[in-house]
């Protein structure tokens, strides 16, 4: 009987030992990982790719770093000449018209009304009646 | 014809524009020409000279009737009307191409109006021809390039020009023009004829 429930104990008491011994493993090899994974990066490191740090690092760089101006299209910037302005850029049906739509907004004349960028040169008789300029191209 | 109707629109509908308006017989006028003579090109090289300086982007020479047939029959819009004309024109092909000719219809004018060296010359008046005057105009205004055998351009002498293209030729050589108009002894007639086939190669263009 004594003999008897001395095995039964010794039997659970190894069957428990082993399972905390396979628990405790677990736990400590998942400590390692967890170690090895925390670890700063090297060069050597790299040497397949780039980390998770740092491929950040160099994203960061692009976005903080301005892109290389010459790789850039450049729109078509008409600079304005002798005597001012032009004031066309409302009838320009190209995009590429930036600088001539600020020079446009200046006049505050967003219907290109700007009577003293254009002129009609008439030469007449005097008996000749160009009352019509006047009224259709007003002053 | 590049100036014509594919460049079109009415996008300058709500433009206004200045107007120099040069009488020629009446020096008592605010703006006028020293003489009566030599047609359109007189008043349009006395607004050069007067104001080579100071040009706007965009300068349209025009003549003083407004529409209807025949008194504008040289209008090239609906109604022969200049107001239309005017309106249509595309400021943005004459700021491109400095120079647009505010008629498309080729005739007359084109193809090959003027053959300054025809012998005989075609259309001689009174003794004058075009032509003939042609022949000897153009190596005063454009030595050393050669005369060109054949000129050719819708007629009429209404035109829109940009300052830049003005501008390409100094103000000398329009000097040069208007003393040869202002001292030649050829008629009105003429004398205007050849500007009117001038030009176009004045600001820019080709021959044909």
């Amino acid at each position: 009987m004594y003999n008897r429930l001395v095995a039964r104990f010794g039997g659970a008491a190894c069957v428990l030992s082993f399972f905390f011994f396979l628990v405790h493993f677990s736990v400590l090899h998942a400590g390692f990982e967890r170690f090895t994974r925390l670890r700063p990066s090297t060069s050597s490191d790299n040497a397949d790719g780039p980390t998770e740090g740092s491929r950040d690092s160099q994203i960061g760089n692009q976005i903080a770093r301005p892109p290389s101006t010459s790789t850039i299209t450049r729109p078509e910037v008409i600079k304005p000449d002798h005597g001012g302005p032009n004031i066309e850029s409302p009838t320009r049906p190209s995009p590429a018209s930036t600088s001539i739509s600020v020079d446009t907004t200046t006049r505050g004349s967003p219907l290109g009304s700007a009577p003293e960028d254009k002129i009609v040169v008439i030469g007449k008789l005097q008996h000749e009646n160009t009352d019509w300029v006047a009224e259709f191209l007003p002053e | 014809m590049s100036n014509c109707n594919p460049f079109r629109s009415a996008r300058t509908h709500l433009s206004r524009w200045q107007h120099a308006i040069y009488t020629v017989d009446n020096t008592s006028h605010l703006l006028h020409t020293d003489a009566n003579k030599g047609r359109e090109a007189n008043a349009y090289l006395s607004y050069i000279l007067r104001n080579y300086e100071s040009l706007p982007s965009i300068v349209s020479f025009v003549h003083p009737h407004r529409d209807g047939y025949p008194a504008a029959w040289h209008n090239d819009a609906s109604n022969y009307d200049n107001v239309n004309s005017l309106k249509a024109l595309n400021i943005d092909f004459v700021q491109r191409n400095g120079y647009a000719n505010l008629r498309c219809i080729w005739i007359p004018g084109c193809p090959d109006e003027i053959h300054p060296l025809r012998e005989p010359p075609k259309d001689v008046d009174g003794g004058e021809s075009t032509e003939q005057a042609m022949a000897s105009v153009w190596p005063l205004f454009f030595a050393p390039q050669a005369v060109p055998s054949i000129i050719g351009t819708p007629c009429c002498a209404q035109f829109a020009v940009s300052r830049d293209q003005i501008r390409k030729r100094p103000l000398l050589e329009y000097v040069r023009y208007h003393d040869w108009l202002m001292k030649t002894e050829l008629s009105d007639d003429v004398s205007g004829r050849v500007f009117e086939y001038l030009w176009h190669i004045i600001f820019g263009q080709d021959p044909i």
